[in-house]
């Protein structure tokens, strides 16, 4: 709820000037700055408020390799490989990757007290 | 047909056809035609080479034997050392563009993912093999032994595939393609030897069928 009601946090119906196109999630998308890259929320049917938390997809499917909060973090290793560098668009060398891809100082408080080593 | 195979020219026009692929990626380097992500691009149009450039050698031995054209075996060593260029050029794209030239990084990453670690071990198979593929090493190490040691492309091409089919997520069709090659050109050599050493065996007399127990 917290990530939600972030101003960072949007909702996406299209990119680059069109309409979201299936694979990138069409009809609508969650677009978290912060996560973005790791895994996002994508082809939004329905949004539902629950007590608990709630199962996710990658979750379900490969627990050990996804946790629910799906933060870029490079100080943790996903594990078959790693999230340090990463190599933007027109660039030839990777360059180390920032923690909440740089929205450390606008996000960092969402999850004070967490173990983000547990709470990936 | 045998007047083809052995004209010098044939091997200057082979050599210049396995350059095409070089050519046709410096051509679109230069025009800005490598896509969004031009080291990806790269990576995987030279990793395509390396396999082709590979099945293209293992297949040489095989048509030799089926078509009887024992000439073809000129080409064997340009085509084999095609492969190790492009398989160099891979590599390149892989220390430079993806570990910054920094070798810890690179070790860190060859011990982390199993399909960088398989590659890396098929690209080192190949190093001694181009090494060793000058005519003086063949005398220096002896046929058999030269042989021997250049079954290792075996091992490199079966690497190559197990690399590129733990590469891709969803759609594994090149990758079983380039598989179902390299096992077929594998298997008719595991045929051939059967055969062989079916033929070289001994014939047995038959031996009466008293078993003796106890």
């Amino acid at each position: 709820m917290d990530e939600a009601m972030n101003p960072l946090a949007l909702l996406s119906v299209g990119m680059y000037g069109e309409t979201l196109p299936n694979q990138d999630g069409a009809p609508v998308r969650m677009v978290l700055p912060w996560k973005y890259g790791f895994k996002s929320v994508k082809s939004i049917a329905k949004i539902k408020f629950q007590q608990k938390m709630p199962p996710t997809t990658w979750n379900r499917l490969a627990p050990n390799e996804y946790g629910f909060y799906s933060n870029v973090n490079p100080g943790v290793d996903h594990p078959r490989w790693t999230q340090s560098k990463e190599r933007r668009l027109g660039e030839i060398f990777k360059r180390p990757t920032l923690m909440f891809n740089g929205y450390a100082d606008q996000v960092a408080g969402l999850y004070n007290g967490m173990d983000l080593k547990k709470n990936y | 047909m045998r007047r083809i195979l052995t004209s010098k020219w044939t091997k200057v026009a082979v050599f210049l056809l396995c350059l095409i692929p070089l050519l046709e990626l410096l051509n679109r380097a230069l025009h800005n035609r490598l896509g969004a992500n031009p080291v990806e691009f790269l990576q995987h149009a030279t990793g395509d080479w390396i396999l082709r450039f590979l099945v293209f050698t293992l297949a040489i031995t095989p048509l030799r034997k089926l078509f009887n054209l024992p000439d073809l075996i000129r080409f064997r060593r340009m085509l084999g050392l095609f492969a190790f260029f492009y398989a160099c050029l891979h590599f390149l794209t892989y220390i430079g563009p993806d570990q910054s030239f920094d070798p810890s990084a690179m070790w860190k990453d060859i011990a982390k993912r199993p399909f960088i670690t398989v590659g890396f071990t098929a690209f080192v198979l190949l190093i001694p093999l181009a090494i060793t593929s000058t005519t003086g090493w063949i005398r220096r190490l002896g046929g058999k032994r030269w042989q021997m040691l250049h079954r290792a492309i075996y091992v490199s091409a079966v690497l190559g595939v197990v690399h590129y089919y733990w590469l891709v997520k969803s759609d594994v069709r090149k990758p079983l393609f380039y598989g179902t090659l390299v096992a077929i050109l594998l298997l008719w050599r595991f045929a051939s030897w059967i055969s062989r050493r079916r033929s070289q065996a001994p014939v047995r007399v038959a031996a009466p069928g008293v078993s003796i127990s106890g």
